[in-house]
């Protein structure tokens, strides 16, 4: 069968919502970091990690809501 | 969303345009010469969805009504995940609009007026007037690359909440480093003021010691001064009593050795009456008494007895004036000795020292100042004002004048201009005394002030690193917050720009009839492409002009086809205004035959082009132009 060039996604893929995309990007940060020579400052990134959920979170409140 | 049928009156060339039977698959071309309406078509259909167009900004959407007209009319039929759905405008001349969308199985409750109806068809279609423009509705202009930053793009990226939310994050960064940057500033400025309030060790208690030693020998001075007064106008008043001592010393011995002879006379005179009356010259004497007295009837004895005891009497009071001359003199002598002791006294005075007799101020404890300098002036002032030589009378001089007053020689007039003279001196060291107490003073009371300011500004300090530690960490965890969503959004462009780039690829040799294979996309959508011909990734701007059109085409569908995928998830139509017009036939023939094998949720492919050949894959031919202002399809020819 010849594979066209476009193709129709899934649902569940086409639908991850931002904060669900950013907290999974923030675990594979948070790794990649534990592995620097820096080191992790872990309570911090916890805290900026909440901080930039809880305004993801509000955001797509407010567009969900949104009429 | 499929288009179903489209109907508008007087709207833009057209008088009358009626498009029925319309192909839900496959491509639907749009042809005619030059001005034939084409493009029209395009502009009504945006109108009919979003209430504007590419070309005309909002405030002119009213030359969209034909020339001629007061106003115009459009009616869109299409489809949404299997539902009709009909949405008809009217617009005046002057821009008015109104609008109504209805469902078509409940075309009696209509399901948005007026400007409800944009909003309720984005919600419906999944896109606005925006993100169509910039992928489903591809106006007949140069196509670029899109831009990165689009809402249309950054929406389908995902990443356009992320950056909402750390360019929030950013704005509440840049108003909090302002603020930090104020508390340093306030930080510097106390630290440089701190710095030079650093008060001196031990220099308060050097203030008040050297307050103490100044009192002391203020009072030293001030008590010499008044004891020297008191011993001088003693002295003086000693010195003038004395003046007629000696003449009233002779006469009181005068008088007392005469009574004292007038007493041993009248006694031999008495013992010879009493025990030789007869003895010459007693009876002479005796006779002279007796004729003295003879009247008196006094006898001789009484009467020398008498003679002899007011002689006595008389010499007793010489001899008490005597004695009482002797006190005086003694009494004088002492108030010379003690205003000769006071002199010692002052002798033995310690000269101020050194650092004293400076005015307030020069290289002293006491800070020059206000105050150091108005004392210091007062100090000079003293001496100025004296104008008087201020050194002390010298030594030999000052022991010969003792010796004098000892001796109560000295007089007045010269013992005043001595002690007038030893008055300046003492003056003058007073008032430097005086002057540099008021400054120790004012210095002490500076001190005090500087100190209770020190104590503040290290308190304010203290508080102030608090704050900034706390911003620091505020800002520190708010920077990382927003690096994260930034990293986000980069990786979700990378994820985007990596599934389109797959996408278009995979399209890329069909419109290039296999000259360029694949391309990279980097996450700001800029575009390089491999040619198979020179083995290379090659930037856009070195290919040519035809072929950057294909690949800006084939990204502009692979847009549009992630738009639907992800916001729509239904079949969706696509209006490309004439984006083959520099091929020919045999490349716009494949191009055609490509579009309409892309595969995915583009299904409708609206082209506009001038004409196309004849064996081209195309649904629907839909030739424009033939009259002037009028076109139908699908519906009975209006006369």
């Amino acid at each position: 069968m010849i594979k066209l060039p476009f193709s129709r996604k899934a649902p569940e893929e086409a639908s991850i919502k931002p904060s669900v995309a950013f907290a999974a990007y923030c675990e594979a940060e948070r790794e990649r970091r534990r592995d620097t020579a820096g080191g992790l400052d872990e309570p911090r990134f916890q805290a900026a990690l909440d901080l930039a959920l809880e305004r993801l979170r509000a955001h797509e409140a407010a567009e969900e809501t949104r009429p | 969303m499929i288009i179903l049928r489209l109907e508008a009156e007087r709207l833009h060339r057209y008088r009358v345009l009626r498009l029925a039977d319309l192909p839900e698959r496959g491509i639907i071309g749009l042809s005619g010469d030059n001005e034939s309406g084409k493009s029209a078509i395009g502009e009504i259909i945006c109108f009919a969805l979003f209430g504007r167009t590419f070309a005309l900004p909002g405030e002119r959407i009213g030359k969209l009504v034909h020339w001629g007209a007061g106003e115009g009319a459009v009616t869109l039929r299409f489809r949404v995940k299997g539902k009709g759905y009909e949405v008809s405008r009217n617009l005046t001349r002057d821009g008015a609009q109104s609008a109504r969308l209805i469902a078509l199985e409940a075309a009696d409750a209509p399901l948005a007026r007026a400007d409800g109806v944009t909003p309720a068809i984005a919600r419906l279609v999944g896109f606005g007037f925006d993100d169509y423009v910039e992928t489903c509705y591809l106006a007949q202009r140069e196509i670029a690359s899109p831009h990165p930053h689009s809402p249309a793009v950054r929406a389908m990226v995902g990443a356009a909440p992320l950056q909402a939310c750390a360019t929030a994050l950013d704005v509440e960064l840049g108003e909090a480093e302002a603020a930090q940057a104020a508390r340093r500033e306030r930080r510097l400025a106390l630290a440089e003021e701190l710095a030079q309030l650093a008060p001196e060790a031990g220099r308060g208690q050097a203030l008040e010691r050297q307050l103490a030693e100044i009192g002391e020998r203020e009072a030293q001075l001030a008590e010499r001064m008044q004891a020297l007064q008191g011993a001088s106008d003693a002295y003086s008043t000693a010195y003038r009593r004395h003046g007629s001592h000696g003449a009233r010393r002779a006469l009181a011995g005068l008088l007392a050795n005469i009574a004292l002879l007038a007493v041993l006379a009248a006694g031999a005179i008495w013992a010879m009456l009493h025990f030789q009356p007869a003895t010459w010259p007693m009876p002479v004497l005796i006779a002279w008494l007796e004729g003295l007295i003879a009247e008196t009837g006094l006898t001789t004895h009484a009467v020398v007895t008498a003679v002899m005891v007011i002689f006595g009497g008389f010499l007793l009071l010489t001899w008490l004036w005597l004695a009482v001359l002797a006190l005086g003199l003694r009494r004088r002598r002492a108030r010379a000795r003690r205003l000769a002791r006071e002199l010692d006294r002052l002798d033995s005075l310690e000269p101020l020292p050194a650092r004293l007799r400076e005015a307030p101020g020069a290289g002293s404890l006491v800070t020059a100042g206000d105050g150091g300098e108005a004392v210091a002036s007062t100090a000079a002032g003293v001496e100025g004002d004296l104008g008087l030589v201020i050194d002390r009378p010298d030594v030999e001089r000052r022991a010969r004048l003792r010796q004098r007053i000892l001796f109560l020689e000295a007089a007045v007039a010269e013992v005043c201009s001595a002690l007038e003279h030893e008055a300046v001196w003492l003056k003058r060291d007073l008032e430097r005394l005086h002057a540099w107490q008021a400054a120790t003073r004012q210095g002490l009371a500076r001190l005090r002030s500087e100190g209770q300011r020190h104590q503040a500004v290290i308190q304010e300090l203290a508080k102030l690193d608090q704050e900034i530690l706390a911003a620091e960490e505020w800002m520190a965890t708010r920077r990382l917050a927003r690096d994260l969503l930034a990293g986000a959004a980069r990786d979700l462009s990378r994820r985007f720009s990596s599934g389109l780039r797959d996408m278009v690829s995979r399209a890329l040799p069909r419109f290039t009839e296999g000259h360029y294979e694949f391309l990279e996309v980097d996450e700001d959508l800029q575009v390089r492409v491999y040619s198979s011909d020179k083995r290379n990734l090659l930037d856009l701007d070195e290919i040519s002009s035809g072929t950057q059109r294909q690949i800006m085409l084939a990204l502009r569908l692979g847009l549009a086809q992630e738009l639907v995928a992800r916001r729509v998830r239904d079949d969706q139509f696509v209006f490309l205004d004439e984006p083959f017009a520099f091929f020919d036939s045999r490349r716009l023939r494949g191009a055609l035959k490509n579009l309409s094998e892309l595969g995915g949720e583009l299904t409708q492919y609206w082209v506009v082009a001038q004409r196309f050949p004849q064996d081209a894959p195309i649904g629907l031919e839909i030739a424009c132009g033939q009259h002037p202002d009028t076109l139908t399809l699908g519906f009975p020819e209006v006369s």
